[in-house]
């Protein structure tokens, strides 16, 4: 039922919240910022309320693409675009789990760290937030095929970047931006 | 391979961002309160300074400058002695700028121009006071009245005396008449 449902953002804000942070913080690798642009996020989603169009089903699409024009917008703000890959939050969260667990995390953030934003956006939004291609296409406003082309490219710089994690950072980099 | 590896991938970007909690992350959304109202009224009331501004200048091009100089010059008190100035105080240096000067004295120079240059001086009221010195005005009504002479417009004949004039004694030659000037010759 397009343009009939009603937004209960207070609800939605409990349905998503976290969600939305992990994804944020995936694209700006920065949790504070990340936990900011979460509200901001949702208060833009609450003042956007009364023009949704959408359906219930299109609900968590909408609310990711205003997320993640909300953290391109932080980027472009705040010019980390190309000084991302050596703000990684590496040492964080390293405790008592296992060495095994810790290197995936790293190896992960290796693979996101040598992305551009462009991708990294359409890399977490397709494998962490399980949006469709045509979802994803929506949410950062580029046909489907262009997903589809940066998906691949994405994939094929974080392979290059995990088979050399310890060259990840500029090589990586200037395959991802070219 | 390459699909393994972009599972593994997949798997590992899932683990990686599933264990990132946020820590002071509000658990309740708190609606933003309605704030662009303000601004909004604060732009309409500047956009309508500015259109009045503009249309004031179109119809009286000196507006623009005496609020420029209110503005910037002397913000507290600059209309009053703007507009007061040319007529008390002449040594007032915006005076002469100000809009309402020239506009008050041409609806007294013209007519006073053309009275006193027909010289008629029937006008008294009109013909008495010159605009250009204005605050000499009485000095300037002197000269004036010396003017009441009579001028005969031919209203009444005046009596002019008619003097018999004695017939002038003209000369005759003797011949009795004047002598040709060039003879004929025939």
């Amino acid at each position: 039922m397009a343009g009939q449902v009603s937004l209960d953002i207070e609800a939605l804000y409990e349905v998503y919240r976290v969600r939305m942070f992990r994804a944020i913080a995936g694209v700006v690798f920065d949790d504070a910022a990340a936990e900011d642009l979460t509200q901001e996020t949702f208060e833009r989603a609450w003042r956007a309320r009364t023009s949704y169009r959408g359906g219930e089903e299109e609900i968590g699409a909408w609310l990711y693409r205003i997320a993640m024009n909300t953290a391109m917008s932080w980027l472009r703000r705040q010019k980390l675009a190309r000084l991302l890959p050596t703000r990684l939050f590496f040492h964080s969260d390293q405790g008592t789990e296992g060495l095994e667990r810790v290197e995936n995390r790293q190896l992960a953030d290796v693979a996101l760290a040598a992305l551009s934003p462009k991708l990294r956006v359409v890399v977490v939004l397709t494998y962490y937030s399980g949006l469709t291609r045509q979802e994803v296409a929506e949410a950062v406003g580029v046909p489907p095929g262009t997903v589809a082309s940066r998906l691949a490219l994405a994939q094929q710089v974080m392979r290059n970047a995990l088979e050399r994690p310890a060259a990840s950072g500029s090589r990586a980099r200037d395959e991802a931006s070219a | 391979m390459p699909e393994l590896l972009n599972d593994d991938i997949a798997t590992l970007l899932r683990e990686r961002l599933d264990a990132r909690q946020p820590r002071r992350l509000p658990l309740r959304f708190v609606p933003p309160a309605e704030r662009p109202h303000r601004v909004r009224w604060a732009i309409a009331v500047a956009a309508a300074f500015l259109l009045g501004l503009a249309i004031a200048t179109l119809l009286q091009p000196g507006v623009g400058q005496i609020v420029r100089s209110g503005l910037l010059d002397r913000p507290g008190a600059t209309p009053a002695p703007t507009v007061t100035a040319p007529g008390r105080r002449p040594d007032v240096t915006q005076a002469p700028g100000v809009a309402p000067a020239p506009s008050a004295s041409p609806s007294q120079t013209p007519a006073p121009q053309p009275s006193g240059a027909d010289g008629s001086g029937s006008g008294g009221s009109a013909g008495g006071t010159p605009p250009p010195p204005p605050p000499a005005g009485d000095t300037i009504t002197l000269p004036l009245p010396p003017l009441p002479l009579p001028i005969p417009s031919g209203g009444v004949p005046l009596p002019v005396p008619s003097l018999p004039l004695p017939p002038l004694p003209l000369p005759t030659p003797s011949g009795g008449g004047l002598p040709p000037l060039l003879p004929t010759p025939h």
